[in-house]
């Protein structure tokens, strides 16, 4: 799948821990990792309006399309 | 009632398979020792244990009666090797009963753990189907077979459930 969750690099930039972060949107540690590591097969509307509320970013922020011909460009 | 998990029906059906499991698997070789005895007491009974398993030989033919008798009567006219058949015959039957029953316990098993709709019992449910099949090939029973086919069905459920479950459970 072509769509990568930045989720590591915006919690980087807010220095805050995926326990931390976890707690405030009121999902478990394995679900944000879950997230967090790609693994997810859908997210829900409610999932991203916390993550983005806690996170003050956009949901744009959080997710990146990489398809076939981007990495070949990049290259 | 419950159905799945702790002390639910799963759970006591589980029970009952794994008693069904070793009362079979012991009548299965009392049944394969008694039924070799039987077989060749007609060469070993007269020299090794005398008049015992002929009384014995006797007494089995005494408690069938009818269409029961007329069979029995034909078998042990047959020559010993072609009824010596019925020994691998009923080997494969109880070998083909043992392996159902254990694999449908591991379902009910699965079922006492809440694991419902998972890959592993599409796979038992599978291999159910297709020993079943074997048994109602070997039995020449019609219910048997048409069982098997449903199981195939139940089988394509749980395989399309398995993958709604990982979905649902994906789903963050």
């Amino acid at each position: 799948m072509g769509i990568i969750f930045r989720l590591d690099r915006v919690m980087a930039d807010r220095k805050i821990s995926l326990g931390e972060l976890a707690k405030r949107i009121d999902l478990t540690d394995s679900n944000l990792s879950i997230l967090k590591t790609g693994k997810a097969k859908a997210v829900r509307i409610a999932t991203m309006d916390a993550l983005c509320r806690e996170l003050r970013c956009q949901p744009g922020d959080l997710l990146e399309y990489q398809g076939e011909e981007m990495v070949e460009k990049d290259k | 009632m419950k159905y799945l998990g702790e002390k639910s029906i799963s759970s006591a059906l589980a029970l009952a398979l794994r008693l069904a499991w070793h009362a079979l698997l012991i009548g299965s070789v009392l049944g394969l020792l008694v039924a070799s005895v039987v077989l060749f007491s007609d060469k070993i009974s007269d020299r090794f244990l005398g008049s015992f398993l002929a009384e014995f030989r006797k007494e089995l033919e005494l408690s069938v009666s009818g269409r029961d008798m007329a069979d029995w009567e034909n078998f042990v006219v047959k020559s010993l090797p072609l009824r010596a058949l019925v020994l691998p015959y009923f080997a494969a039957l109880s070998a083909l009963l043992l392996m159902i029953l254990s694999r449908t316990r591991l379902v009910f098993e699965n079922f006492t753990k809440n694991i419902v709709f998972d890959t592993r019992n599409a796979a038992l449910l599978s291999k159910i189907s297709k020993l079943n099949i074997v048994y109602s090939l070997l039995v020449l029973n019609l219910a048997s077979l048409l069982i098997s086919i449903l199981l195939f069905i139940l089988c394509e459920v749980f395989e399309k459930g398995a993958g709604l479950q990982e979905d649902h459970d994906l789903t963050i």
